[in-house]
């Protein structure tokens, strides 16, 4: 064997590894026959011992403080990373249950508001009607007194009803609105016939939210996707405090 | 019993700081010693640990255990920033990695000459294998630094390494070579001592 062949097991013998027990043999019997591969041997001997003892030197070297809290840090900024949209996710849940339940609500009260007002074939009847619901009809006085003693019992059931209703909007907290100029709407469908009541003197407007499906109920409008979703409308109140007229807010 | 790295690291995933401190320490040491012995400036090798540490904080989900271990995964990373940092500071150290694998580069590069402490530096003789280590291609200390300073086998090297244990072996055959004639021309014998720390950071 050459000597250049040796250099690699010479090597290893001078780090202390295992080398094969024939390799071995036959390195030692040539170390001790070349003097230039047996000091090359010690050289590499005494290197080993160099950097063993400077690796010793080196042994309780670590990186300062500073970086260990600096990782801390970020490992609690990740953690809050992945904990923070969890929470949100939670509080995104409750939003959207407590809309849910309080548009349910608003309808709810909405429809029953609805359900209090004068029946609906009575504004079937006036549906066509001119927008002012209240004032003296030329055919009121041609009206007989039969008739307005028959539909005054009536008269008094919805005053109850409409005044009862107004309670319960504003009592809901059904938010009063005041007629905006910029705002478009419906006209006014009368809710009840010509001469039925007193004269309209002063009147209050009230915003409250109707079912869709009560458009049908006059006559108008509506596609089958909305006719769950609720409308705003405007109910005109009369100084008896009792629905003279509706109109829908789009 | 004390819980493996893979233990760990799942806790870690799962959010336990411990867990994650628990790594750091187990692994911390290493790391720093391997960048300073690479680089040679303790102020690199604090910035070197800490983004494997953060790597390993991030992208743990790379790490794949049946590749090799958590160490030389650490190793591995730790290796790609010291290049870089090398890399950055090519005008200040002579890294001689495409062409001067006959010599590595002169020891005086790496020791500031109006250091009044050099020749007792010089004296020390941890000071000079560590300075002669640094003077090595980076490819040659590299295999240097883990198989003789960090005790790693062949295979672990050449999983840190991304190479084969044939290349390990040849290099460090190769590299401890470059040492003794260095250490030869500047005269020293490694049986001196060689208790000094002479962190000098060069960069």
């Amino acid at each position: 064997m050459k000597c250049q062949e040796f250099e690699p097991i010479i090597i290893n013998l001078a780090r202390g590894q295992l080398v094969e027990a024939a390799s071995r043999e036959t390195a030692l019997n040539h170390l001790d026959r070349c003097a230039r591969c047996a000091s090359a041997f010690d050289e590499q001997r005494a290197l080993t011992a160099g950097i063993r003892v400077a690796a010793e030197s080196l042994a309780n070297q670590g990186a300062s403080a500073r970086v260990e809290e600096a990782l801390l840090q970020a490992f609690r900024e990740q953690a809050m990373q992945f904990t923070a949209p969890e929470v949100r996710l939670r509080w995104r849940r409750w939003t959207f249950g407590l809309a849910a339940a309080a548009i349910l609500l608003l309808a709810l009260l909405a429809g029953m508001d609805w359900l209090k007002s004068p029946p609906a074939n009575q504004k079937r009847e006036t549906v066509n009607l001119p927008a002012t619901p209240s004032g003296e009809g030329p055919g009121q006085k041609q009206n007989s007194q039969a008739q307005i003693e028959g539909r005054r019992d009536q008269k008094q059931k919805m005053g109850r009803k409409s005044a009862g209703s107004r309670r319960l909007s504003e009592r809901r907290g059904v938010r009063q609105s005041v007629e905006s100029a910029n705002e478009i709407a419906t006209r006014f469908y009368p809710l009840v016939e010509e001469g039925e009541m007193s004269p309209l003197e002063s009147g209050m407007i009230v915003r409250v939210e109707a079912p869709a499906s009560a458009l049908i109920t006059l006559g108008l409008p509506i596609t089958a996707e909305n006719i769950n979703r609720p409308v705003q409308a405007d109910l005109l109140l009369g100084q008896d405090g009792l629905a003279r007229a509706i109109r829908f807010v789009p | 019993m004390t819980p493996s790295d893979d233990e760990l690291l799942r806790l870690m995933r799962a959010g336990a700081e411990e867990a994650f401190g628990a790594l750091y320490h187990r692994h911390q040491g290493r790391v720093f010693r391997f960048a300073l012995l690479m680089s040679g400036c303790s102020a690199t090798a604090d910035d070197v640990t800490q983004e494997v540490f953060l790597a390993l904080l991030r992208e743990s989900r790379h790490y794949d255990p049946a590749l090799g271990t958590l160490s030389t995964w650490l190793y591995g990373i730790a290796r790609k920033q010291v290049l870089r940092f090398l890399r950055r500071n090519q005008s200040f150290i002579q890294l001689g990695d495409e062409a001067d694998d006959e010599e590595p580069a002169p020891v005086r590069y790496l020791i500031s000459q109006d250091n009044p402490l050099n020749e007792l530096t010089r004296s020390e003789m941890a000071g000079a294998v560590r300075q002669a280590v640094l003077a090595l291609p980076a490819r040659y200390r590299e295999v240097v630094v883990l198989c003789d300073f960090q005790e790693m086998s062949y295979a672990e090297a050449a999983q840190a390494l991304d190479c084969s244990v044939g290349t390990i072996s040849s290099r460090l055959n190769r590299a401890r070579a470059l040492l003794a004639r260095r250490l030869r021309d500047v005269g020293k014998t490694p049986q001196s001592s060689l208790d000094t720390d002479p962190r000098r950071c060069l960069a």
